[in-house]
């Protein structure tokens, strides 16, 4: 089965100044999203895959163009999303090579409220974005 | 890695029978690999159908995914295919939050074998989750309106099992001008979000 290649993991930052991330590269395990206490969550962030982990963890790849991005939720419900995409040749007489699943993007925010898509080749993009003296202080690259 | 498996699969036959597509074919007949059996007809007069196609994007193994939602399709925005003045490639459409058809919801599609499909538009032998007359009916529009930009929300529920995500419904229409051959591939991607 063809799978995406990873090159961020999430970290939920909570209020008493503990975490819970994805990937804990020392002790080799990868948490479940379930297991994030929300109400406890001050950020959360998109850290990018760093070379050494991928050594750790099969199915990821160090990307040099990503930043950690994080959005604080000031009571607020956040979420985190890996936006995937698979593409299909229909047609015609021909066959094309179909790609595999990929990462579009990485996404963050409140939900109903402002996120953050951050893509592989760097680009960060925001939307549903309030007025800057709103929004000044929600998100931190 | 937290990565489920999904594939693309197409609805077929009367159970229905879920195929996992990688090209799929139009043509004049209920079937996931055709091949260049019962291919569309350019008509003398009026237009052809090919049989609507059911594609759904499917969790076959949800791994240690927490869940996945947000399922959006689009084309790659500008369809090749010689179908006529008036023939295209059409998606078919709802109002409301999402689009899809619910698996729940599948039909069959039907017509006369390697001569035309039936209009899922149609009142009286189109789809019964799309016709017109139906609840929350919107009209069917062309695949190349969609791209990454301006996508279709197929799904917006949240899936926390392997199962079917609501699917899209396509089907092509060939004018008199067609132009005979074989068409060009056109892409189609379906997006979602997962964590």
């Amino acid at each position: 089965m063809n799978r995406p290649i990873i090159e961020a993991f999430w970290v939920a930052e909570y209020k008493d100044g503990t975490a819970l991330a994805q990937l804990d590269p020392i002790n080799r395990v990868e948490n479940s999203f379930g297991k994030v206490f929300h109400k406890r969550v001050k950020r959360f962030w998109w850290i990018p895959i760093t070379p050494g982990m991928t050594k750790v963890f099969p199915g990821t790849r160090f990307n040099p163009r990503l930043r950690r991005h994080a959005v604080d939720l000031n009571g607020s419900k956040g979420f985190v999303a890996r936006r995937t995409s698979i593409s299909l040749g229909m047609g015609g007489g021909s066959r094309v090579p179909v790609p595999a699943p990929k990462v579009k993007c990485y996404v963050l925010g409140i939900e109903g409220g402002p996120r953050r898509e951050i893509y592989p080749d760097g680009t960060v993009i925001d939307k549903e974005w309030p007025t800057k003296a709103e929004t000044q202080d929600i998100l931190h690259s | 890695m937290a990565v489920a498996d999904l594939a693309v699969q197409q609805f077929h036959g009367a159970g229905p029978t879920k195929d996992t597509v990688t090209t799929p074919r139009l043509s004049t007949m209920d079937d996931d690999a055709p091949g260049t059996a019962n291919p569309l007809p350019i008509p003398a007069a009026g237009i052809t159908f090919s049989f609507w196609m059911t594609l759904h994007l499917v969790i076959t193994n949800i791994q240690d995914a927490t869940v996945l939602n947000n399922h959006q399709f689009y084309s790659d925005g500008t369809c090749g295919w010689a179908l006529g003045t008036l023939g295209d490639l059409f998606i078919a459409q709802k109002t409301g939050a999402d689009m899809g058809v619910p698996v729940a919801s599948y039909n069959q599609a039907g017509g006369t074998v390697g001569t035309t499909g039936y209009d899922m538009d149609d009142v009286t032998n189109g789809h019964d989750y799309y016709k017109t007359g139906e609840a929350t009916y919107s009209a069917p529009v062309a695949v190349d309106s969609l791209n990454s930009g301006a996508t279709m929300d197929v799904d917006l529920g949240d899936h926390t099992i392997a199962e079917g995500f609501k699917g899209i419904v396509i089907q092509a229409e060939v004018d008199t001008d067609a132009t005979r051959g074989a068409q060009i591939s056109e892409t189609l991607t379906f997006q979602f979000d997962e964590v």
